[in-house]
């Protein structure tokens, strides 16, 4: 049972470079040392421990100052273990100011069979800032054919800009209620990615909408519309790992054409 | 939050009836909320792949989403009116939809609801399309009809039952144009859904302010996607 939290915030540097200006952190969350890329400041975010076990409590609140460009990637999946009886929760806050640029890569949440895990995510964004923010849902332990066996999960996702909810969603249920709605999609081992991108560079008529929506196909569904307040929203069911992978990948790359730092190798150490 | 009225005049109920006929103007004729976006992706192509939609997946997203503002929003207009938490509710309940279409076509039925119920009803329902007008609210359909219900003088659980009936019909009747379903089988579906109001009212009650929203990627990405499509019938 563990009560961690992680706390960091990335400023500017006089000579245009992004550094870490605050940082706390307590397990089981550890942060591997920052890089910088000569654009974007990558920071790593290791869960010491093996996962989410019962009785855990995480809060995770990461800001961005204006200028400061940052990305935050967890370099490997976050597994909420079977909980025979209790439950874990997560908060994590994001916060980005204006002209600061966020850029959130994930691994996966695969949830356990029987585990009951809460996690509630919020993005505030102010006018102005710029964000490429990821998430994404694994139904379980594929690989051993464990699937939407979760005995509750509840994972919500809250996006304001300029002080305005501009997007909330939440997924509540146990397993074998996500399930059957799949079924009804032809999503019997679907993975979900959400990815939600703020910036003015981005416009309705752009190419690079026509080229996410040539992902579609294949028993992969993907979708990309707009949000209030400039922001735009790309969602994706996959029917398997790799084409979830293939599939992020591949937005990362088109969008790079316009949002440059999306450019930072983030598999460079 | 106060739920129940003893007033029993039939006059709201009158009222609700005019506001929930198709002869009203809101233009929801001409959406089908993401339905038109399921067929043309293969998952609804006949009544029982529609029936599971509109009770399993459409109804259950309803009691976390629009009825529960719904709920907050007829709260908020009653005496005196609390008209920050309206803006607030205003953007909530457009928050609560990732889709353009659906967000844009509950915006554009709301805009339409709240400017009829000025007009009809005055009171309340002018003052607040005079304000969302004036500070460019976003005006979901929940929160309008939430407000008219407060300009007719009907109870929370009207409110709440007209949503889910407006919600059924509008999918059901956009259905009888997209699929091979007949007029009897619509109504068969229609009265199964409304079978499900004391259920949903009960859940969008009970429903904390953090425990709105919903998640169907399915369904946003295949609006998503007829926000793209070459040829529709409807607009959302």
């Amino acid at each position: 049972m563990l009560r961690g939290h992680l706390n960091i915030e990335a400023g500017l540097r006089p000579d245009g470079r992004t550094i870490l200006v605050r940082q706390s952190f307590q397990a089981p969350f550890h942060l591997s040392k920052p890089y910088w890329d000569g654009e974007v400041l990558q920071v790593r975010v290791v869960n010491a421990t093996a996962g989410i076990l019962s009785g855990d409590r995480l809060e995770l609140r990461i800001r961005v100052a204006a200028g400061a460009s940052l990305a935050v990637i967890t370099p490997a999946a976050t597994r909420a273990f079977m909980m025979r009886s209790g439950v874990a929760e997560c908060r994590q806050e994001f916060g980005v100011e204006a002209g600061g640029w966020l850029e959130n890569a994930p691994e996966p949440l695969f949830p356990h069979k029987d585990t009951d895990y809460s996690q509630a995510t919020r993005l505030e964004l102010a006018e102005g800032a710029e964000a490429y923010f990821a998430d994404v849902l694994a139904p379980g332990r594929a690989g051993r054919g464990e699937l939407w066996a979760w005995r509750r999960l509840s994972l919500s996702l809250a996006v304001d800009c300029a002080g305005e909810p501009v997007l909330r969603e939440r997924l509540a249920g146990s397993g074998p209620e996500l399930a059957r709605r799949a079924a009804l999609y032809g999503g019997a081992e679907a993975w979900f990615g959400t990815v939600v991108i703020f910036s003015a560079r981005l416009v309705p008529d752009d190419p690079v909408w026509r080229a996410v929506r040539s992902l579609h196909g294949k028993g992969r569904w993907v979708g990309a519309s707009r949000l209030r307040r400039g922001g735009w929203i790309v969602r994706i069911a996959a029917p398997g790992s790799q084409s979830l992978r293939d599939a992020l990948a591949a937005l990362r790359e088109i969008f790079a054409e316009k949002l440059p730092h999306l450019r930072s190798d983030l598999r460079r150490v | 939050m106060g739920t129940t009225t003893t007033d029993l005049s039939p006059l709201w109920v009158a009222r609700l009836l005019q506001a929930s006929d198709s002869l009203y103007p809101t233009g929801a004729y001409a959406h089908s909320f993401g339905l038109e976006g399921l067929t043309q992706e293969g998952s609804v192509a006949a009544l029982p792949a529609l029936r599971e939609f509109v009770l399993d997946h459409a109804l259950p997203a309803l009691a976390a989403t629009d009825l529960p503002v719904a709920a907050r929003a007829w709260a908020a207009a009653g005496e005196p009116v609390d008209w920050n938490r309206l803006r607030r509710l205003c953007q909530l309940g457009s928050a609560l939809r990732g889709a353009r279409e659906l967000r844009e076509g509950s915006e554009a039925i709301g805009r339409q609801r709240a400017a009829l119920a000025a007009r009809l009803h005055g009171g309340v329902a002018a003052e607040f399309e005079r304000r969302a007008l004036a500070g460019g609210w976003p005006t979901p359909g929940c929160v309008s009809a939430a407000i008219e219900a407060r300009a007719i003088g009907a109870p929370l659980e009207a409110v709440l039952a007209g949503l889910i009936y407006s919600t059924a019909a509008g999918l059901v009747s956009s259905a009888v144009k997209l699929l091979r379903l007949g007029q009897n089988a619509a109504q068969g579906l229609l009265a199964e859904a409304l079978n499900r109001v004391p259920v949903l009212t009960a859940a969008a009650l009970a429903a904390g302010e953090d425990e709105l929203g919903s998640f169907n990627p399915w369904w946003d990405i295949a609006s998503a996607r007829h926000e793209a499509a070459d040829f529709r019938l409807f607009i959302s």
